[in-house]
């Protein structure tokens, strides 16, 4: 790939870190995960940032560690010792699902968690190479239109990132730093369904990582649809978590959809669908149907939002079967 | 800006000048020569670059050259031994697992790194193992079936 000339810095530490974020100018660095979501941008030009500040080498956004109940995962953990993980695969399967469904092995190796968490959201109008007869540019381009809502009056594109949906299906909270000090938010609280800004970070912070409550205990299980597994996103993607319980009832159930609007999403009409109800008892079309009516996936993909709405209802069903003890 | 780097690749240390924006495909291919490393997509999408770094198949076109540093890489050039070919480069001749030959280097890495860490995959890890690599030519039964020959799982397709 060849990408115009930046600065690269390797900070080795936090400390190091807040240092470098202070000194540059605002607007003027990338963090670097992997680079697997930011690299390929800059080699489309969708990117041009002045700096890189590269986060593999800091030691403490490494550790996934159990912190009292909770367990914690530092945002620079590959995707792949996420899902190899035995606190991972053990506590919170729908996790360690997830991301076993990003990308292909080599992605895996590379791409981190906090990338996954912050991956840029995608659009048909803007994913691509700008030449000469291009469409006229949309909001994330610095235009003023949106090619995929006609009229839209914001940026619609799609948020599609795996291992979130199944956080969010936790009750995950996001750890977020800068220079001053550590904050704590739920996850839910940190994405919004905007597709520029999708979430609510400061310029001068950064994820430090992702902590999962341990108690209560949750089965939990992620499934995706996808065109090819290993190096399409997610159609669609779906985690499901449920209180574990004696009656074999879904207590406390959370649904969570990813490839859905420009935020990872709860599914507030499938969750009610599932409280109290008999995990063994299966979910009918005309269940599911009711359940996401409220929602309007709009058309960013090849397939229409019907279709979409379709594959949701039928990983709900599928999901559930996984879940029976 | 330019900086001097020290580079670990197949066993032996190199020292060059790039700069930040420089991949390790690019060190590969251009200012080392070793062009057993594709360029395929040159986006993170067809494994055509893969190489192998501390044991772990990534792919060199998303890896910038100055992350390389300290790092065993492993490219397709290390394999063979005084020209004798590995045990995947053997199994991928035999099966006829290779076409136009393109993706093989990628293909052999991801076996590599597959097998060194599960000697006996099972068909399922089979397909994982390699699939951040595209073929365009085989339709990958061969393939599987050289990394199947290799994990002494037996044909992964029936000849009947």
């Amino acid at each position: 790939m060849h990408l115009k000339p930046f600065a690269y810095h390797r900070p080795l530490s936090l400390a190091g870190l807040w240092d470098i974020m202070d000194k540059a100018p605002s607007g003027g660095f990338i963090l670097l995960g992997g680079g697997t979501d930011v690299l390929p941008r800059m080699g489309q030009r969708l990117l041009a940032p002045a700096a890189l500040i590269g986060l593999k080498n800091i030691a403490e956004l490494k550790v996934i560690e159990r912190e009292g109940d909770d367990v914690f995962i530092g945002a620079a953990s590959a995707l792949q010792h996420v899902r190899e993980s035995e606190l991972v695969s053990r506590l919170f399967p729908a996790l360690a699902q997830a991301a076993a469904r990003v990308g292909s092995p080599q992605l895996r190796h590379m791409g981190t968690i906090g990338g996954n968490l912050c991956l840029d959201t995608r659009c048909l109008y803007y994913n691509q190479r700008q030449g000469p007869g291009a469409f006229p540019r949309c909001y994330k381009k610095g235009g003023d239109r949106c090619h995929v809502v006609k009229g839209g009056k914001r940026c619609y594109a799609l948020f599609s990132a795996d291992t979130p949906a199944a956080l969010l299906a936790l009750d995950a909270r996001v750890c977020i730093g800068g220079a001053a000090g550590k904050r704590e938010a739920p996850l839910n609280e940190f994405y919004r369904d905007d597709g520029i800004r999708s979430r609510d970070i400061g310029e001068k912070e950064i994820v430090l990582g992702i902590k999962i409550p341990g108690k209560p205990v949750r089965v939990s299980a992620y499934l995706r649809f996808s065109t090819r597994a290993a190096i399409d996103f997610p159609l669609a993607g779906l985690a499901v978590s449920v209180e574990k319980s004696r009656s074999g009832a879904f207590v406390n159930p959370r649904v969570a959809a990813t490839g859905i609007c420009s935020r990872p999403l709860r599914l507030a009409g499938l969750e009610t669908l599932l409280a109290g109800r008999d995990v063994r008892r299966e979910i009918t079309e005309e269940e599911w149907g009711d359940a996401l009516k409220e929602l309007r996936p709009v058309r960013h993909q090849g397939i229409s939002p019907a279709y979409r709405k379709y594959l949701f209802g039928v990983l709900m069903q599928r999901a559930r079967a996984r879940l029976v003890p | 800006m330019e900086q001097p780097i020290k580079l670990q690749i197949n066993g032996r240390s190199y020292m060059l000048n790039v700069g930040p924006q420089v991949t390790l495909l690019h060190v590969l291919r251009d200012y080392l020569g070793l062009t057993g490393t594709k360029e395929g997509c040159d986006g993170g999408e067809c494994g055509a670059c893969t190489v192998l770094c501390d044991g772990e198949s990534v792919l060199s076109c998303l890896m910038l050259a100055l992350d390389a540093q300290g790092k065993n890489i492993l490219t397709i050039e290390g394999l063979a031994n005084n020209g004798e070919l590995d045990r995947i480069q053997e199994a991928f001749v035999e099966e006829g697992a290779i076409q136009c030959g393109f993706c093989t280097p990628g293909m052999v890495l991801s076996t590599k790194a597959l097998l060194d860490r599960n000697p006996h995959p099972t068909f399922e890890e089979i397909r994982e193992g390699i699939s951040g690599n595209l073929c365009r030519c085989t339709g990958y039964v061969k393939v599987f079936g050289a990394v199947a020959r290799l994990a002494g799982t037996g044909k992964p397709f029936s000849d009947k």
